[in-house]
């Protein structure tokens, strides 16, 4: 290993090398993230096609659903959604057209990206390590956060989230950037990005802040003209002004009245709030730190993880502790600096929601776990690389474990997910839609059960040309319809004479369970 | 002095803190291994692959990779920081992290390493044999050896007036977390 490392040592190789490992991990990090992407997860979910609806409509016509010509928030089953992963998935749709890609698509790019962006991070935060050794470590960090399935299984879908994450990296990495070169527009960029963050997904609302309190306390420290970065500081804050004014609002507070764990509380006297609401807090916080919900079941939705896999790999748990370790030992540097702010940082907006834990909110989290992981890892080899066959043995071993465990969960992901969690992923809404529309020339009218819950956002995706009427389960054919056939969709209550039915539409589970009915009226 | 008073505070603090668990009869399912549940598992897991080639089925769903799964599940649970902390407090449960970072980095002491050893390897027994040995048994012996691992902690720990702080702050905690948050034991134990 010694020998290796010598001959690496001062060679132009190293940097082609590196380049080469890195291409293969982007490669790989791309692969994941789209393989079978429009279908896998199965269908799109009642967000990812409420942000097509409206990125559609931005594209087509300049206003979201609603008629308001390019907002700032967009309304939405009961709360206000962020601008930036819309727009983003509007410019998709230029070229994509309106597909389930197109809505994926910004999740996915933001997800590959983020791995060269952690690689960034991490090389600016060893670049004074005298440890030859950790050289590998933004390439081992880049590895992981390319195969982590947390990481892999929300790029994957149309979340907010990981755009957010993504952003949150590159103002990291313009900030210790602007560190290393001193060049004021990194400082720029980074607080640009980081007020962008908080236009992308909720919870960087608490994180972004946190973070430009850092940032400002770093400056402030080390910056001998202070008024060099008040103009981008301030540039940052009148960015978030919009956002502090909609904050205040009722229709800004209606998703944290919605999701907020005080909101539980709020009918106890004020004197049993004030000592229940932090335990509350902290209870929440701490089940972030919990290596169940990290390595055996992840947050039990659905729709943030396969059913009975955690958000890491369970050969990541020893090297974890072990970097955990390495990180606390050697406390000295940057990397210990950003690598504790972000695990104290990244579960606090998650904390104050409910359920918690929730993988989605606090998907920060992912960093600093990666980081602690690749510095367990490199640390177990410089622990032992003394003894060769302990090594080699350490290799193989890892290496056996790792391969086998990401193709259990491809296996799950694959043949088993689709199936379980079928209805997380919208169901037979889209099966549904287009059946209707393809009925749609043959009869004179369609009429929708109430209790298809749900189905208007996705016949506004997949069948735009539809026109329907919702109707109670108590509906009977009008009388200026008679002798016209009329669709009727509904779903299936059981009935023994299923008279005039036209077909049923079955989801993919192993009951065959019916999602609707068909009739012809 | 100083250490022996703060050491006595520390396993006085666990034992107040343990004590809301004396009235559980044994842990929740999740801590033990159980092979009834892992066959269903298996029955399920291979009711879903009904169409795929019968080689990956018995390859990813067998009794061995059930167990190890299961088996690590009921493992981590030991480490979980809620339960460590409802079981010896916030005091108990920093000083042990210390001991036992201070065990692992400095390798001094060997004797303790076996309190170490038996900190790892504990939960091991107690997934396993759980119905040879009372639940009682298990608890104050994974107690025990928390406060063995939390006074070496203290002892190696160099203490100042911020760490003082902080160590006075973790019992006020541990005493508004046992004394207003009682529930938080029947996550982990049965009544």
């Amino acid at each position: 290993m010694n020998t290796f490392f010598s001959t690496l040592k001062d060679s132009r190789l190293v940097s082609q090398i590196t380049l080469l490992l890195l291409g293969g991990i982007i490669v790989l990090a791309t692969f994941l993230r789209v393989y079978q992407v429009s279908t896998l997860p199965p269908g799109l979910y009642i967000d990812e096609v409420s942000i097509g609806n409206n990125a559609f409509s931005i594209l087509k016509h300049g206003t979201d659903e609603h008629g308001v010509s390019y907002p700032l928030w967009f309304k939405a089953f009961g709360e206000y959604k962020m601008p930036v992963y819309i727009y983003l998935v509007s410019l998709c749709m230029t070229i994509l057209g309106k597909t389930e890609l197109a809505v994926r698509m910004p999740s996915i790019l933001a997800g590959i990206l983020s791995v060269p962006l952690l690689y960034g991070i991490v090389s600016l935060l060893i670049r004074k390590t005298k440890q030859r050794e950790l050289s590998f470590l933004p390439l081992m960090s880049a590895f992981l956060l390319a195969i982590t399935p947390w990481h892999v299984h929300f790029s994957r879908g149309g979340f907010e989230a990981t755009v957010a994450l993504a952003l949150y990296l590159f103002s990291l990495y313009a900030f210790l950037r602007y560190g290393r070169d001193k060049k004021i527009r990194y400082l720029w960029i980074s607080f640009a990005v980081l007020a962008l963050t908080v236009y992308t997904y909720n919870s960087y609302r608490i994180t972004a802040v946190l973070t430009s309190i850092v940032y400002l306390g770093y400056l402030w420290r080390v910056m001998k003209t202070k008024k060099s970065f008040f103009f981008p500081a301030a540039a940052f804050l009148i960015m978030l002004l919009p956002i502090l004014i909609f904050s205040v609002s009722s229709a800004g507070t209606e998703r944290f009245q919605q999701v907020s764990s005080f909101s539980t509380y709020k009918n106890l006297p004020l004197e049993k709030q004030l000592y229940i609401l932090p335990m509350d807090f902290l209870n929440n916080y701490l089940r972030y730190f919990s290596f169940e919900y990290l390595f055996a079941v992840g947050d039990q939705n659905g729709r943030h993880q396969i059913p009975g896999v955690g958000l890491l790999y369970r050969v990541e748990f020893i090297f974890m502790l072990i970097g955990l370790v390495m990180l606390i030992r050697d406390k000295k540097g940057l990397l210990f600096y950003l690598t504790v702010f972000l695990l104290i940082t990244a579960p606090f907006a998650g904390a104050l929601a409910i359920p918690s834990p929730h993988a989605l909110r606090s998907l920060t989290l992912v960093i600093p776990l990666t980081i602690m992981t690749s510095l367990g890892v490199l640390g177990a080899f410089m622990l032992i690389k003394k003894y060769r066959l302990l090594t080699v043995l350490l290799i193989l071993m890892t290496s056996l474990v790792l391969l086998f465990e990401m193709n259990y969960d491809a296996h799950l992901y694959t043949e088993h997910y689709a199936k379980v969690n079928v209805l997380d992923w919208g169901g037979g809404y889209k099966a549904t839609a287009l059946e209707a529309d393809r009925l749609r020339t043959s009869h004179a009218g369609v009429f929708i059960d109430r209790n298809m819950g749900q189905i208007e956002p996705y016949l506004a995706f997949y069948a735009p040309h539809l026109s329907y009427t919702i109707v109670d389960v108590s509906w009977n054919k009008p009388k200026e319809l008679e002798g016209k056939p009329v669709l009727f969709i509904r779903p299936d209550y059981h009935d023994l004479h299923k008279e005039h039915l036209l077909n049923s539409l079955y989801l993919p589970d192993q009951n065959k369970t019916i999602f609707a009915d068909f009739y012809q009226l | 002095m100083k250490k022996i008073l703060l050491s006595l505070i520390t396993v006085i603090s666990i034992g107040y803190s343990a004590r809301l668990w004396f009235v559980c009869q044994k842990f929740i399912d999740q801590f033990y291994f159980s092979s009834l549940d892992l066959q269903l598992r298996m029955v399920e897991a291979i009711h879903t692959d009904s169409q795929t080639p019968l080689f990956f089925v018995r390859f990813f769903h067998n009794k061995l990779t059930g167990s190890l799964i299961d088996v690590f599940r009921s493992y981590v649970l030991y480490y979980d920081v809620r339960f460590l902390l409802s079981l010896v407090g916030f005091t108990g449960f920093i000083c042990a992290l210390a001991g036992v970072y201070y065990l692992l980095v400095e390798r001094k002491h060997k004797l303790l390493y076996v309190f170490l050893m038996l900190f790892f390897v504990f939960p091991f027994l107690s997934i396993f044999f759980r119905s040879i040995i009372p639940y009682q048994v298990w608890l104050i012996g994974f107690s025990l050896i928390v406060c063995v691992l939390s006074i070496y902690g203290i002892y190696r720990l160099k203490w100042n007036t911020w760490l003082l702080s902080v160590f006075v702050l973790s019992l006020l905690v541990t005493i508004w977390y046992q004394s207003m948050y009682t529930p938080l034991v029947l996550r982990f134990c049965m009544l």
